[in-house]
C-alpha cells in the first residue's frame, strides 16, 4: 500500500535539497514580518496571516487588472503596508502594554480582514501568476524559476532586514525604541513614529510573502490561518527576536519537515506530527529557542 | 462528500461527538414542537392552519446551506440553485396549482448551527421537507432530528455511500468501508456515491491511457478513503496494480516532496481524492514542476469550481461526475442560462449545485403524480418513495425507493483551462447506486 523508502540516487536527491529549501524559505518568508511584529515588538499578532491573505489578494487584483506578475510584487507590501499602518493607528498603539488584549484585537482585525476580502472578491479561490514562468536547470535538475526565486527572495529580504536593524538609524532607533521605550523619548526619538514605521515594515514584509506565495497555493480568505501558526513556530523555535533564529527555525522545521516525510512517505501526517514533537523537545530544552537575544532589554 | 469532516472554521474544532449530543437533545423538543405535523406548528406567519390542509395552502420547503464559514463558495451556488428550482416550480403553476414556500437557513458551515436551523425549519417555519446540508460532518449531525420530527431531508452532495449498506458487504467487494451508524429513513441523496462515478470509469482509464499502476493520493478522511477502497477494487480486478495509497492531512499545502515520491514511483497515472484548497494546491504545484504533463491525472471529485481556481495547471486533467455545466441539451440549457440571469457569474454551479437543483423538481414531479394535497412530512415522503424520473440537467435521473438513492449519470470530463470548462470524453449512461457501498434494497419500502 505505501511506498517504501525513498531510494534517492543523486538527482533525486538535488532535487529533494532543492524542495527543501524552497519550503525553507517559504516559511522564513512569511515568518519574517512575524520575527518584527512579535519578536522584537512583542505584539502577538494574529493578523499576521490575515496580512499575508490580504498581500496575495492584492497580487491578484493587481494581476487581475491587467498589470505585470512584478507590479503585484511592488504594491502588495505597499498596501499590506498601509494596512499595518491603520492597525497600529487605531488599534496597536494603545495596546502595547496589554499583550492579552493584543491577542484579541488582532483576531478581531484577522477576522475583519478575512470578511473583507470575501465582500470584495467573493467566496471563490483565485490563482496568482508567477512573474516568471517556466524551469531553469539547477544541480541537474529541471527546477521551476518561480520556485528558486522564492528562495533568492527569502535571502535577500533576510539580508536586507538584517543590515537595516544592524546599521541603519532607523533601524537602531526603532530597536532603542522596542528596548526602552521611556529612555528613548528621552534622548529625543519620536517613539510613535518608530512603532509606527516598524509596524508598518513587519506588515509589509507579511504582504510580500502573500504575493511571493500565492502562485503555489490557493488563494482564499482564510489561506493565512495555517500560514500564522507555522510562522509562531518558526519564530518561537528559532528564538523570538532574532533575524538569525528565524533563519534558523525555518531551516531546522521546514527541513525536518521534508526529511520525514521523503523518510517516511505515506505518513505525511505522522511525519508532521514529529516535527511538531522535535519543536516541543527544543521548546523544552532551549525555552528561549535556538539562537537567543543576546544584550536585550530583559 | 463529507469532506473537511472536521471543519476547522476560525479556529474552533467542531466535535462530531458534542454535535451528536446536541442533537440527541434537540430531539426532544422537536417532538415536543412537532406532535400535529407541520401546518400547526406555532409559526407566526402560518395562515388558517385549522382549515385541515386544503391543497391550496402552500408547501413550505426549507432549504440548509452554509452561506458563511469554510463552505460558503459550495453553498452558495447550492442554495441558488434550490432557490431557482422552486421559483421554476412556482411560475409553472407549483404543484397542481399550489405555491412552494422557500425558508432559507444558513448553516455557518458548523454542525452546531446546522442543528439549531434544522430545528428552526421544522418546529418554527413548519417545512414538511428541507433540502440540504453538504459534508458528511454536517449530515451525520442533523439526519436524527429529521427521524425524530418525521420530516424528508435531501441531501444533495456524492458521499462515499454506507449508510445503506449490509454490514456482509456487497457483491463480492473485499475492500473495508465505514459504516456511518445513522438512520436514514428519512433522509433522501440525489448525489452520487463511489460506485456511480467508479465502476465504468477506472477500466475505461486504463484501457484508453494504457495505464497499468496507479498512485492513489487523497486526504485523509472516509471520503477518500471508502473511494480509494473502491477503486483498488477495480484496479485489481481489471489487472492493474496500486503502487501507493497515500493521505495527507486536510489543508496540506506543500507539495514539494510529495509530488517527488509521486513522480520516482514509477505510476502511470495519479488518482486524486485531495479536496478543497489542498486539492488546488496540488495541482498547481504539479503543473509548476511539470508533473501533469508527464502522467495521467484523473480523480471523481475536481469540479469546475477547484479546476478553474488550479487555471492551468488543471489542463488535461480528468475526472468523473454525473454533470459537468458545460453538458449539451435544453434542461442544461435552462439551468445555466436562468442561474446566470438570476446570480451573474460571481459563483459556479458544479455537480452538486445541479443535484441542488433537481432535487426540488424531483419533489415536485413526485408531489404532483402522487399526493397534490401532502402537507405532512409522512406524506412528502410517501409521495418521494414511488419510482419517479425526470430530465435532469445532467439527463435521466430517477429516485430509487428501495434505497432512498438516485440512478444517476456517469461520464468523464477532462479540463480545458483555456474554456474554463469540462470537455466530455465519454458517456457512460445511467448508473444504479447500489451495489458496493448502498445494499441493493436495503429500506424494504
Amino acid at each position: 500500500m505505501i511506498s517504501t523508502l525513498a531510494t534517492t540516487i543523486p538527482l533525486q536527491l538535488a532535487d529533494r535539497v532543492l524542495i527543501s529549501l524552497t519550503s525553507i524559505s517559504g516559511l522564513i518568508l512569511v515568518a519574517s514580518g512575524l520575527t518584527i511584529i512579535f519578536g522584537l515588538m512583542g505584539v502577538l499578532n494574529l493578523a499576521h496571516g490575515a496580512l499575508m491573505m490580504v498581500g496575495a489578494y492584492t497580487a491578484y487584483a493587481v494581476q487581475s487588472a491587467g498589470f505585470s506578475p512584478w507590479l503585484s510584487i511592488v504594491i502588495a507590501p505597499l498596501v499590506v503596508g498601509l494596512v499595518g499602518v491603520a492597525m497600529e493607528v487605531t488599534l496597536i498603539r494603545r495596546l502595547y502594554d496589554r499583550p492579552l488584549d493584543t491577542l484579541l484585537a488582532t483576531w478581531g482585525v484577522a477576522i475583519v480582514l478575512q470578511e473583507a476580502v470575501t465582500i470584495a472578491f467573493g467566496t471563490s479561490q483565485k490563482s496568482v501568476a508567477p512573474p516568471m514562468e517556466g524551469s531553469i536547470s539547477l544541480l541537474g535538475v529541471t527546477y521551476p524559476i518561480h520556485w528558486a526565486f522564492i528562495i533568492v527572495v527569502a535571502v535577500v529580504v533576510m539580508a536586507i532586514t538584517i543590515g537595516l536593524f544592524a546599521y541603519t538609524d532607523i533601524g537602531i532607533m526603532a530597536l532603542a525604541v522596542i528596548q526602552d521605550r521611556e529612555m528613548a523619548a528621552a534622548v529625543g526619538i519620536n517613539t510613535r513614529v518608530s512603532d509606527r514605521t516598524t509596524f508598518a515594515f513587519g506588515s509589509a514584509l507579511a504582504g510580500l510573502s502573500g504575493a511571493i506565495m500565492a502562485p503555489l497555493l490557493s488563494v482564499n480568505s482564510t489561506m493565512g490561518i495555517s500560514w500564522l501558526a507555522d510562522s509562531f513556530l518558526v519564530v518561537i523555535v528559532g528564538g523570538i527576536g532574532t533575524f538569525t533564529g528565524t533563519i534558523a527555525g525555518g531551516v531546522l522545521l521546514g527541513g525536518l519537515d521534508n526529511l520525514f516525510r521523503t523518510v517516511i512517505s505515506g505518513y505525511t501526517s505522522i511525519a508532521q506530527a514529529a516535527v511538531l514533537l522535535v519543536a516541543l523537545v527544543i521548546i523544552r530544552y532551549r525555552p528561549q529557542g535556538l539562537v537567543p537575544t543576546t544584550g536585550g532589554g530583559e | 462528500m463529507g469532506y473537511e469532516s472536521s471543519i476547522e472554521d476560525h479556529g474552533r474544532k467542531l466535535s462530531r461527538r458534542n454535535a451528536l449530543k446536541m442533537a440527541g437533545g434537540a430531539g426532544i423538543t422537536g417532538l415536543a414542537g412537532c406532535s400535529g405535523g407541520s401546518s400547526s406548528s406555532g409559526s407566526s406567519d402560518s395562515e388558517s392552519s385549522e382549515d385541515s390542509g386544503t391543497s391550496d395552502e402552500p408547501l413550505t420547503v426549507g432549504a440548509l446551506y452554509a452561506l458563511s464559514g469554510s463552505t460558503e463558495v459550495i453553498g452558495r451556488p447550492m442554495m441558488n440553485s434550490t432557490e431557482l428550482a422552486i421559483q421554476q416550480i412556482n411560475d409553472a403553476g407549483g404543484i397542481n396549482g399550489r405555491e412552494i414556500e422557500l425558508v432559507k437557513a444558513d448553516t455557518a458551515s458548523a454542525p452546531q448551527t446546522g442543528i439549531e436551523k434544522s430545528r428552526q425549519l421544522i418546529n418554527r417555519d413548519g417545512c414538511s421537507i428541507v433540502f440540504g446540508a453538504y459534508t458528511s460532518a454536517m449530515r451525520n449531525a442533523i439526519t436524527d432530528i429529521y427521524v425524530e420530527n418525521e420530516v424528508p431531508l435531501f441531501y444533495p452532495t456524492l458521499y462515499e455511500g454506507g449508510v445503506c449498506r449490509e454490514i456482509e458487504g456487497a457483491e463480492g467487494f473485499s475492500g473495508e468501508i465505514n459504516i456511518p451508524e445513522e438512520s436514514l429513513e428519512w433522509v433522501f441523496f440525489n448525489g452520487a456515491v463511489p460506485k456511480q462515478q467508479i465502476q465504468p470509469y477506472i477500466p475505461w482509464l486504463m484501457e484508453e491511457y494504457d495505464i497499468s499502476s496507479f498512485y492513489l493520493i487523497g486526504s485523509d478522511y472516509v471520503w477518500p478513503h471508502t473511494t480509494n477502497a473502491v477503486v483498488d477494487d477495480f484496479v485489481q480486478e481489471n489487472g492493474g496494480s496500486i503502487v501507493a495509497e497515500d493521505y495527507v492531512p486536510l489543508g496540506f499545502t506543500d507539495w514539494g516532496s510529495k509530488l517527488s515520491d509521486i513522480q520516482s514511483s514509477g505510476a502511470d497515472a495519479v488518482y486524486f481524492t485531495t479536496v478543497g484548497t489542498s486539492m488546488v494546491e496540488m495541482l498547481n504545484q504539479a503543473g509548476s514542476v511539470g508533473l501533469i504533463d508527464e502522467m495521467v491525472w484523473a480523480g471523481n471529485i475536481m469540479s469546475e469550481q477547484e479546476a478553474i481556481a488550479a487555471g492551468d495547471a488543471a489542463d488535461g486533467v480528468l475526472t468523473s461526475a454525473p454533470y459537468f455545466t458545460s453538458l449539451d441539451g435544453e434542461a442544461n440549457d435552462e439551468y445555466i442560462s436562468s442561474y446566470e440571469e438570476a446570480y451573474g457569474t460571481d459563483t459556479t454551479p458544479n455537480f452538486v449545485a445541479e443535484a441542488s437543483y433537481f432535487g426540488p423538481h424531483l419533489m415536485a414531479n413526485a408531489l404532483t403524480e402522487h399526493a397534490p394535497s401532502a402537507s405532512s412530512g409522512a406524506e412528502v415522503k410517501a409521495a418521494l418513495e414511488n419510482p419517479i424520473s425526470m430530465d435532469a440537467p445532467q439527463g435521466t435521473v430517477s429516485m430509487d425507493p428501495a434505497t432512498h438513492h438516485a440512478t444517476l449519470q456517469s461520464r468523464v470530463g477532462e479540463f480545458d483551462a483555456e474554456s474554463g470548462a469540462f470537455e466530455v470524453l465519454t458517456e457512460f449512461g445511467q448508473i444504479e447506486p447500489y451495489g458496493i457501498t448502498v445494499a441493493e434494497g436495503c429500506l424494504d419500502v
